[in-house]
This record gives structure tokens, C-alpha cells and sequence, in this order.
């Protein structure tokens, strides 16, 4: 019994596993096919989908250099000088009572 | 409020940029948003016209005139040159807005000469027989080819506009890049159109 419920679940997985290349489901998923339509649109849903991700995180990358360039730039302008420590200013003596 | 001239508003620009604390000025991120979304637009159309192209049995179609790819070639690399003359002037620019003008004048230059060539190329194709209607090659060409022809018109008069303020000392530096960012994306579009398209 237990060999059959094997062999019947193999059944399944092997099944399952060819399904998708029959369904066709969409144009990009025609496994089946190999010509030049079939990879002319593979690459064009690549480079469609990689565009938009490239571009804005290339767009923030330059924004992050250009805002940590900005306050280094920042930095060296308010970094203040080393001066010496103030010296405390000599109480006023009062005057001597008699 | 009393209106004001062209002189006020670029003196006025001009002095609050000098003290502005803002990262990217906002009409350089309007450009940038505006070219990421027409990056996109010609993305599409390219991969429409590769997909168009892998179906077809034989490309280019028959009975077509062949697209000129070695006189097209000088055209591609004087808007390439183009390109590097507004990164001149935009250098310049930083150090000395005087010279600026020369480069500048010479981008826009080499820009009018690739619109002005594209345009002769299209009579002699449209001559010998390559129409919208003809073939999937000449809907195609004419649409992709011709909207980067319109994009490169419309950096040209930005460029104009900008050289037209400097020589009047109103440009200021966000007005020149936001000009220069567009030409750039028209600039680096087209070795990818030429890819495509004509090769």
C-alpha cells in the first residue's frame, strides 16, 4: 500500500512538474519554443524590468554621494578653530574692612 | 504683485540659488523625473520594434530601401560631439560663465546639423519608397527615429534659451543643467536607437 501511495505521488510531482509546458500561459513562459520571437521577448521583459530598477537606483546612489560630499563640505566649514580655554576673569578684591 | 521682467526674475533666481540649502534644485528633479518616464517611453518602443523584428521572417522586409548606417554613423558621432562640447561649457561654466558661450554655441551647432542631416536621410528614404504605410521597418523608423527628432528640437531651443540668458548674464547654473540633462538623454539615447534600429 504504501509503495503504491509512492509511486502515485511520484505520478503527481512528475505531472506537476510538466504542466508548464503545455499551459503556455503567457507569451514569456512558451518554454516549448526556441526560436528568435520567444528570446526576443525573454530579453525584452529583462531589460523592461531592469530599466526602471538601474535608473532610480542609480539616480539614488548619485543623490547619496552627493549629499555625504555636501556635509563633508559642511563639516570643514563649521568645525570650529581650537582656540585656548578661557581664563577666568579676577574676582574684584573687596575693599579691606577696618 | 507688480510684475516683473525677465532681468528681475534671473537676478532674483541668481541670488536665491547662491544662498539655496537644497540638494538637487527642484527643476533639475522635475527633468531627471520627466527623462526617467520618456527613458521608459523609448524602452517600450524598442522593445516592440526587437520583438517585431525576431517575428519577422525575412528583416529587413523586401522591396525596402536599406537605412544609410555608415552616413548616419557621421551624424551619430557629431552628436556625440555635441555632447562633450556641453560638458565643456557646463565646466567652463563653474569657473568663468564667459566661456561658456563657445562651447555651447558649438553644442547647439552640431545638434542643428544632426536634426538638419536626419531630415535629408528621411527625403531620400521617403523618395525610394520607405513610407509610415510601406512596412513594419518604416512605421517603425519613423516613429522611433522621428520622436527622438522632436526630442533633439526641444533640447535645442532649451539650449538656445540658456545660451540667449548667459549672453544676457541671467543663466543660472540649475537653469543650464536642467537645459544639459535633457541634451544628455537625447545625446546618449540615440547609439542605442542606432543599435537597434539601423545595425
Amino acid at each position: 500500500m504504501s509503495l503504491v501511495r509512492t509511486l502515485f505521488a511520484a505520478l503527481v510531482c512528475v505531472t506537476a512538474l510538466a504542466a508548464p509546458r503545455l499551459a503556455l500561459a503567457c507569451s514569456v513562459c512558451s518554454a516549448y519554443r526556441e526560436d528568435a520571437a520567444n528570446r526576443a521577448f525573454v530579453l525584452t521583459t529583462i531589460f523592461l524590468s531592469l530599466t526602471p530598477l538601474l535608473m532610480f537606483g542609480g539616480f539614488g546612489v548619485w543623490l547619496y554621494l552627493r549629499h555625504r560630499k555636501r556635509e563633508r563640505a559642511l563639516a570643514v566649514v563649521v568645525t570650529p578653530v581650537p582656540t585656548r580655554e578661557p581664563v577666568a576673569a579676577p574676582r574684584p578684591s573687596l575693599p579691606e574692612l577696618s | 504683485m507688480p510684475p516683473r521682467s525677465a532681468r528681475t526674475a534671473g537676478r532674483l533666481r541668481l541670488a536665491s540659488e547662491s544662498r539655496s540649502t537644497q540638494l538637487v534644485a527642484s527643476s533639475v528633479l522635475g527633468m531627471l523625473i520627466f527623462v526617467a518616464a520618456e527613458v521608459m517611453f523609448f524602452a517600450g518602443l524598442i522593445s516592440a520594434f526587437t520583438i517585431i523584428r525576431a517575428e519577422a521572417p525575412i528583416w529587413p522586409p523586401a522591396n525596402q530601401p536599406r537605412l544609410p548606417i555608415e552616413r548616419t554613423a557621421i551624424n551619430t558621432i557629431a552628436l556625440l560631439f555635441s555632447g562633450v562640447a556641453l560638458a565643456i561649457a557646463q565646466r567652463a561654466f563653474t569657473r568663468d560663465r564667459g566661456k561658456a558661450r563657445t562651447p555651447m554655441l558649438v553644442a547647439m551647432l552640431l545638434g542643428g546639423f544632426f536634426v538638419l542631416f536626419q531630415g535629408a536621410e528621411w527625403w531620400a528614404l521617403i523618395r525610394q519608397g520607405l513610407t509610415l504605410t510601406s512596412s513594419s521597418l518604416g512605421s517603425f523608423f519613423y516613429l522611433i527615429v522621428g520622436l527622438h527628432a522632436l526630442h533633439a528640437v526641444i533640447a535645442i531651443a532649451l539650449l538656445t534659451a540658456a545660451w540667449w540668458r548667459l549672453q544676457r548674464g541671467w543663466l543660472a547654473q540649475s537653469q543650464l543643467v536642467t537645459a544639459a540633462v535633457f541634451w544628455y538623454f537625447v545625446v546618449g539615447l540615440w547609439p542605442v536607437l542606432y543599435g537597434v534600429v539601423y545595425l
